[in-house]
């Protein structure tokens, strides 16, 4: 029974492709499934600062292509969690060093011996997404609550129907601010799973320590008691089957009058 | 099997079963390289094709450079690496992302290098000898085929040179050195160092301050520990420079007094 | 010109189904857009915006999908009625908040 290749994308940079695939990649470890992570961004690497693993790359993903090295030594295990690997990226390359179907060979490689190979998209719609959804039967669309980036996850979306082999993908809604959806400056999850008509897979609240977890190298489901490493756990779960309803973010809590009023209804009725 | 294809006026191109080598070393000057490219190109049937190419001792800005690498992609033709022996182009072709290899290619046979040495070189090896006379340490250090280069290494760039190399300058993290002598860096080395790449355990690097991501001598590898907090690199501290070599079969930094 | 009788604007009728069926096939959208022009905070502001911009942006399709949309709807109506497969001319036009998918079929005569 073969892995699940599943690649992280959203056209626009910097909605967190890459923090997603760090921590969805590391919450799926923690529930028990083997996990490797492929940084595909090649020449402007980042999934392996995200993770800490920024000191132990020896070899790369295109150090594999050119065979240079087997796929095994490339292969850089988690500091806590042994089920978890990463294949990191060139930096002194381009992304014309990989070619999709070199790419595809890789996964192929890879989903024979993980549960999941999530592959970490770069932005953009050029080769290095080419490379990225070359090996993947699904995907993992991230945007934020904001115009430029539901406008280019329209574009991705647009080009994953057009490929075959990519059998399902969902949406994660990313950043957003229940306040400012509450107060109507900000798009809701409503309205941005309408506009793109897409699934949604869960929906991430902005969140200061994702910074902390940054700076730390240690991803944020590693953290105890945040709402954005709740969120990604929860994104694992439903990947892995489970159905857990994703909170409402748009309307809002009640005050303490509408509990009052709620409390005199409720005794009334009875 | 080394079949070899040339022009009239110098170009050749060699394939061996894995590679192209376009051997440019016996033409004069940059004008004639993209007419006689555009020959061997055509003649060898090289569109589409993987390429390395040697300069030989021809001296070429990073603009002549640039505009190679646009001709060739007109050709559809990837530049994977490029040898040379002057250290202008090694640095023009460097800044311009190429891979640059110490290497001799292979398809020529070269003798060395105390002959083809450019009079800069020589100038930048009596500079050398002044640094290491300034730098404690009791080993010698080989003074031919030195790489000899001023400036910063950044993030993405990667330097390959047979013998030692010399930087004034930091070397940046996701910068690569890699040197089949010692590394000396006149600077802060942040990125990864590869000395002694082709089996000496005798190589060693240097740096004011080594802050290195790895360090590699000969097979050996150390990283840079996960937890400690270093210091904030301030340029304008004293600085104490730093050796790192083998001991006891491990990579071991010094304090240089 | 003749009038149609009823079993032609019947035959007609079916091949405008299919013609229909084939172009939604292709631009595989159904967004019922509306604009809405009672705007009163930035989302909506965002909402109305985004859904013309997706509109125009989807409506660009790639050269391949027009010619391949072209060639599928000659076939259909070309079981139906002959028509000047070279004179027939496939646009989409963009007004302030419709777009129209516009043919022109010159017919020879019908089958």
């Amino acid at each position: 029974m073969s892995g699940r290749v599943i690649v992280v994308t959203s056209g626009k940079g910097g909605v967190g492709k890459t923090t997603s695939t760090a921590n969805i990649g590391t919450a799926l470890a923690k529930n028990g499934a083997k996990v490797v992570m492929i940084d595909t961004d090649i020449g402007l690497r980042n999934l392996d600062l995200l993770m800490g693993l920024e000191n132990r790359i020896v070899y790369t993903l295109i150090d594999v292509i050119e065979e240079k090295c087997k796929l095994q030594q490339a292969l850089v295990k988690d500091k806590k969690n042994p089920n978890l690997a990463l294949l990191a990226a060139a930096q002194t390359r381009d992304k014309s060093a990989a070619s999709p179907e070199q790419m595809v060979e890789i996964c192929k490689q890879l989903k024979e011996e993980f549960d999941f190979v999530m592959v970490d998209c770069p932005a953009g719609i050029e080769q290095g997404f080419q490379n990225a959804i070359a090996g993947a039967t699904e995907a993992i669309i991230i945007t934020t609550p904001e115009m430029s980036a539901v406008r280019d996850a329209d574009r991705i979306i647009g080009l994953l129907e057009s490929k075959e082999d990519i059998l399902n993908y969902k949406l994660v809604l990313n950043r957003v601010r229940p306040k400012m959806i509450q107060s109507n400056d900000m798009l809701g999850v409503t309205d941005v799973t309408d506009i793109l008509s897409v699934k949604l897979l869960g929906v991430i609240p902005e969140d200061e320590n994702i910074i902390i977890s940054t700076n730390r190298g240690e991803p944020i489901v590693n953290m105890e008691n945040t709402k954005a490493g709740t969120a990604y756990m929860n994104i694992a779960r439903r990947i892995m089957g489970e159905e857990i309803e994703i909170p409402d973010f748009e309307t809002p809590p009640p005050t303490f009058i509408d509990k009052v009023k709620n409390f005199f209804l409720a005794t009334a009725s009875s | 099997m080394n079949e070899v294809l040339s022009t009239k006026n110098g170009a050749s191109a060699s394939f061996s079963t894995e590679e192209i080598l376009i051997d440019l070393s016996s033409i004069g000057s940059f004008e004639n390289i993209l007419f006689e490219l555009t020959n061997i190109i055509e003649e060898s049937n090289l569109r589409g094709k993987n390429v390395k190419i040697n300069f030989g001792d021809l001296s070429l800005t990073q603009n002549m450079v640039s505009s190679l690498q646009s001709v060739l992609k007109g050709f559809d033709i990837n530049i994977k690496m490029i040898f040379s022996n002057t250290i202008e182009t090694k640095i023009a072709a460097m800044e311009v992302g190429l891979t640059v290899s110490g290497e001799k290619p292979e398809a020529k046979q070269q003798t060395v290098l105390s002959d083809s040495l450019t009079e800069t070189q020589k100038d930048e090896d009596k500079l050398v000898d002044a640094m290491n006379n300034v730098l404690a340490g009791s080993h010698e250090i080989v003074k031919e085929n030195t790489l000899f280069i001023k400036q910063n290494l950044r993030s993405g760039q990667k330097l390959e040179h047979d013998g030692n190399i010399v930087i004034i300058g930091d070397c940046k993290a996701g910068s690569e050195i890699i040197a089949t002598g010692d590394i000396t860096i006149w600077g802060i080395l942040g990125g990864i160092a590869h000395a002694g790449s082709k089996g000496d355990y005798n190589a060693k690097i240097r740096a004011f301050r080594i802050n290195a991501i790895q360090l590699r001598i000969a097979d050996l590898l150390a990283r840079k520990p996960d937890a400690i907090e270093m210091e904030k690199m301030d340029k304008h501290n004293l600085f104490t420079p730093e050796e790192a070599k083998i001991t006891d079969g491990e990579i071991v930094i010094y304090t240089e007094y | 010109m003749k009038l149609l009788d009823k079993k032609l604007a019947d035959k007609i009728n079916d091949m405008i189904s299919e013609i229909v069926t084939t172009c939604n096939k292709i631009l595989s959208t159904d967004t019922k857009v509306e604009a809405n022009n009672t705007s009163f905070n930035s989302k909506d502001d965002a909402c109305n915006r985004l859904k013309l911009v997706l509109m125009h942006d989807r409506s660009q399709l790639s050269p391949g999908q027009m010619q391949q949309m072209r060639d599928e709807l000659v076939e259909v109506i070309s079981r139906y009625v002959e028509i000047d497969r070279d004179a027939l001319d496939l646009c989409l036009e963009a007004e302030s908040n419709t777009i129209a998918l516009v043919a022109n079929i010159p017919i020879l005569r019908h089958k």
